[in-house]
């Protein structure tokens, strides 16, 4: 289980996290939706503390961490139990996608390369991308980028994946697939946050979703009372502009 | 009468020379080392704004980039057996200061002077990798050791070989100023060599031809690596652009 606790965040004097709760037990899926520049991003970071919040308790199963206390030991312990996926994939350009995804596994978990290799080709061909592993980031398409960035993450075999709009910079052509795998590990029972702007498929795989606003969540429930039966008039709001936005 | 110019002395002057080439490389190779590891640590020591330090570092790149190399030869060949004898007078210990060799006190001017400027070189290419790949190590759960090691660090190299390659060429050429401190390295056995038979020019010449071929090899071997670590522009071949459409 992974719970966050009135997670507050200001950059200079920009107050962008006011105080922010959410619970993702075992398993489930928790979408975040809600305006650009709301903060969904620095909220996903705060997990793993790519931005350290000012103030709040994030806990993971038997890890609980004070933000404003945190050690490096219980930062490196939350990192190692999570992992993102980024909006531009962030692979590290001077490794191949199996290095890529072999990385963690050897120089963090300290496995052997033997073994390391070994889930890393696994995970690879989950993606779909056996006959990639070679390949040099710049050498992929988006969409490949982005899967074996969500190899990566599955490798490590994390309690919880972070996933931060990981289709915004795809071409629309490469959108589907990278959807389609991220919902076929969702239905494997892995637990995830995803921030996204895909509401089809947020309503589809989701078993919360949460609406952020100006730094709060400001509603949250089943996609059903999100997306059918909304309750607040900033949700409808923003849901009917995205409506009028793919329709338009 | 004596005839103006001796082609065949090039030659003799040439296999004269060619047993001070180790002295040469010497210089070249320890102040080419010890330049990258001076200057790795006044790069990070900037990058991470140490205080004091990094006031310090940002002083000592600049005497070192605005003073001849000739004049902190001779800094080093005065400066050092000045500090040890102080250093023996204050803590009475016995250093034979008389015998260290003179090629110590070039490797050390060399050192200092490539560290100043291998500093600038460091500094730039690791600021120039991707904050992104940064975070990608981050939410790895890679230490900051880890992150250096095997993030940046190779990911800076792939910038910084060129400039390397460059500077190192540059460091065998400048090693022929250590003659003027007494070190017998090619240029000082090339002096004496026309000291001996007074035929300066055939000396200098057969000298010129050495360092030529010596740089020419160098840059092969630069060119080579450069190669090697530009992974970052290899190409992906036709055949396989041609599978990723199917
Ligand atoms: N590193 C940063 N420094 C300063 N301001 C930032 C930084 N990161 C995000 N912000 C600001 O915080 C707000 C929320 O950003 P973000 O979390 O990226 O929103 P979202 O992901 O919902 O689009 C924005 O106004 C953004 O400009
Ligand atoms: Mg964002």
């Amino acid at each position: 289980m992974i719970q966050l606790r009135n997670i507050h965040k200001s950059f200079g004097n920009h107050h962008v996290l006011k105080g922010v709760n959410l619970t993702v037990s075992d398993g489930e899926v928790v979408s975040i939706i809600g305006a650009s520049g709301s903060g969904k991003s620095t909220f996903l970071r705060t997990i793993n503390f790519l931005e350290p919040a000012d103030e709040g308790e994030i806990t993971l199963d038997e890890i609980s961490v004070s933000a404003a206390k945190a050690s490096k030991e219980d930062i490196l312990k939350l990192r190692r139990n999570t992992a993102m996926v980024f909006q531009s994939y962030n692979l590290l350009r001077h490794r191949t996608a199996l290095e890529n995804v072999m990385e963690a596994l050897t120089v963090v978990q300290k496995k052997s390369r033997q073994e390391a290799k070994e889930i890393a080709l696994e995970e690879l061909n989950r993606v779909g991308l056996s006959d990639r592993t070679g390949y040099y980031p710049h050498q992929l398409s988006g969409g490949q980028q982005q899967r074996v960035g969500i190899a990566r993450a599955l490798a490590i075999r994390p309690k919880v994946m972070l996933f931060d709009e990981p289709t915004s910079a795809l071409d629309p052509e490469m959108v589907g697939g990278v959807l389609e795998v991220i919902e076929s590990i969702a239905r494997e029972g892995m637990t995830m946050i995803i921030v996204t702007h895909e509401m089809n498929f947020a309503r589809d795989v989701s078993d919360q979703v949460a609406f952020f606003d100006e730094g709060v969540i400001l509603e949250s429930g089943t996609p059903d009372e999100i997306f059918l039966h909304t309750r607040e008039e900033r949700t409808r709001q923003f849901l009917q502009q995205f409506l009028q936005r793919i329709k338009g | 009468m004596e005839q103006i110019f001796k082609p065949s002395v090039i030659w003799e002057s040439i296999l004269a020379i060619i047993p001070s080439i180790p002295i040469t490389m010497a210089i070249t190779v320890v102040a080419g080392i010890l330049g990258l590891l001076f200057g790795f640590i006044l790069a990070v020591i900037r990058i991470r704004r140490i205080p004091v330090l990094a006031q310090l570092a940002t002083l000592y790149i600049s005497f070192i980039r605005g003073t001849p190399l000739l004049v902190q030869l001779f800094l080093s060949y005065y400066g050092i057996p000045m500090f040890l004898r102080m250093i023996n007078y204050n803590f009475n210990t016995d250093f034979d200061i008389s015998s260290i060799s003179n090629i110590v006190f070039a490797f050390a001017a060399f050192s200092f002077n490539e560290a100043a400027y291998n500093a600038e070189t460091i500094r730039a290419s690791i600021l120039s990798v991707d904050r992104k790949d940064i975070e990608a190590a981050h939410s790895m759960g890679m230490t900051g050791a880890q992150t250096m090691l095997r993030v940046i660090l190779p990911q800076a190299m792939i910038v910084a070989i060129p400039n390397f390659g460059n500077s190192f060429i540059n460091l065998v050429k400048a090693t022929s100023l250590a003659y003027a401190i007494g070190v017998m390295d090619m240029m000082g056995q090339a002096k004496v060599t026309a000291g001996n038979n007074m035929r300066f020019f055939e000396a200098y010449i057969g000298l010129a031809l050495l360092y030529w071929i010596i740089c020419l090899i160098f840059e092969f071997i630069v060119r080579k690596l450069e190669k090697r670590f530009n992974i970052l522009e290899r190409e992906v071949t036709l055949s396989d652009s041609a599978q990723e459409h199917s």
